[in-house]
């Protein structure tokens, strides 16, 4: 009877062991789940806002080395490349190429000094009634993303809506 | 009798040390976590302030496009170029906007004409690091013809504010 007790006595405590080791590990894999979580620093969620709506105001708006005699801008081509898009557009700059790709090219060309030198992923694109004048990425796609939406009025088309997206 | 106390002493003893050497586990991991979590706040807080510096060149009227753009998104480049001027000439000044934009250095670079503009530069005395923020913007140039007519070149630019620190 005695053995038995003791034998009973010993069990417990070792479970009792066991319940505390069991809590001790629970706690401290609550702790390192909040330890290793990320938070979303400062410069990243700002950089990421004005990034996005400055890059795409400023590359719409921006004049292009096109022609020496008239000023086009980014805009124009983009309006010329989906008016004329079967053709590769209609307007030939001073290097003589066509519209769609200057166009093209000068994107290439800011985006890889601004978004792709800084090591951001996006996604650029610009598509009016079915037509893709724009389809650019750089990077991965991610769930967590900043997106800038400019709309440009076709006339013939409708609205062109060019949409930038930041990842990350 | 003796023995059996003396197991339970024994018993007891062993049970504490094993106690205080996990309490000295416990106390060394969370001073290494704060150690990091030390660090990493004051990383954020020289990038809050690389922000903070190049909020206020961003949105500072000296050199703002007019009305028709988005505060924050257009740079005059006529109106840039006469603050900088007036920056390098006059000392007082100097000496104000050093409030305003630290120790750092501020830049622009047309991208479109692959030229670059220095505004402002303030080095820190034994900086190791810099911690950049750039932003794209409009670069406006507006001139005028000699029949008065107004010629207005906006070009792709990005706005370098590099924050020097320790």
């Amino acid at each position: 009877m005695l053995t038995i007790t003791t034998n009973k006595k010993s069990q417990m405590e070792i479970i009792g062991l066991v319940i505390i080791v069991i809590l001790i590990s629970l706690a401290l894999l609550f702790v390192l789940q909040f330890s290793l979580k990320k938070p979303v620093s400062v410069k990243k969620s700002y950089t990421h806002a004005t990034v996005a709506s400055n890059e795409i105001n400023a590359l719409i708006k921006s004049n292009t080395n096109c022609s020496g005699r008239t000023m086009i801008a980014v805009s124009d081509l983009l309006k010329d490349c989906a008016l004329y898009r079967r053709q590769n557009g209609y307007m030939v700059c001073d290097n003589g190429m066509k519209s769609c790709e200057f166009l093209d090219n000068t994107v290439d060309d800011i985006l890889d000094k601004t978004l792709r030198a800084w090591g951001k992923d996006f996604k650029l694109t610009a598509i009016v009634s079915d037509t893709i004048v724009i389809n650019k990425t750089g990077g991965t796609a991610q769930a967590a993303r900043e997106v800038e939406m400019y709309p440009l009025q076709i006339p013939g088309m409708g609205i062109m809506f060019i949409n930038l997206e930041i990842y990350g | 009798m003796n023995r059996k106390s003396q197991i339970k002493m024994t018993e007891t003893i062993s049970i504490l040390v094993i106690f205080f050497v996990l309490m000295l586990f416990g106390f060394m991991f969370y001073s290494n976590f704060q150690k990091r979590a030390l660090l990493t706040e004051q990383q954020e807080l020289i990038a809050k302030r690389a922000v903070v510096n190049s909020l206020k060149t961003t949105f500072l009227n000296e050199f703002r496009c007019e009305q028709t753009e988005p505060s924050g998104t257009c740079i005059d480049l006529v109106k840039f170029g006469i603050f900088k001027n007036n920056l390098e000439l006059d000392d007082e000044l100097e000496a104000y906007y050093s409030n305003v934009f630290s120790t750092s250095r501020i830049y622009i670079v047309d991208i479109i004409k692959n030229t670059t503009i220095n505004l402002y530069d303030n080095p820190r005395i034994n900086y190791t690091k810099l911690t950049s923020v750039q932003t794209p913007v409009l670069l406006r140039n507006v001139t005028y013809m000699l029949n008065n007519e107004r010629v207005t070149w906006d070009s792709f630019g990005v706005l370098h504010v590099d924050y020097y620190h320790k």
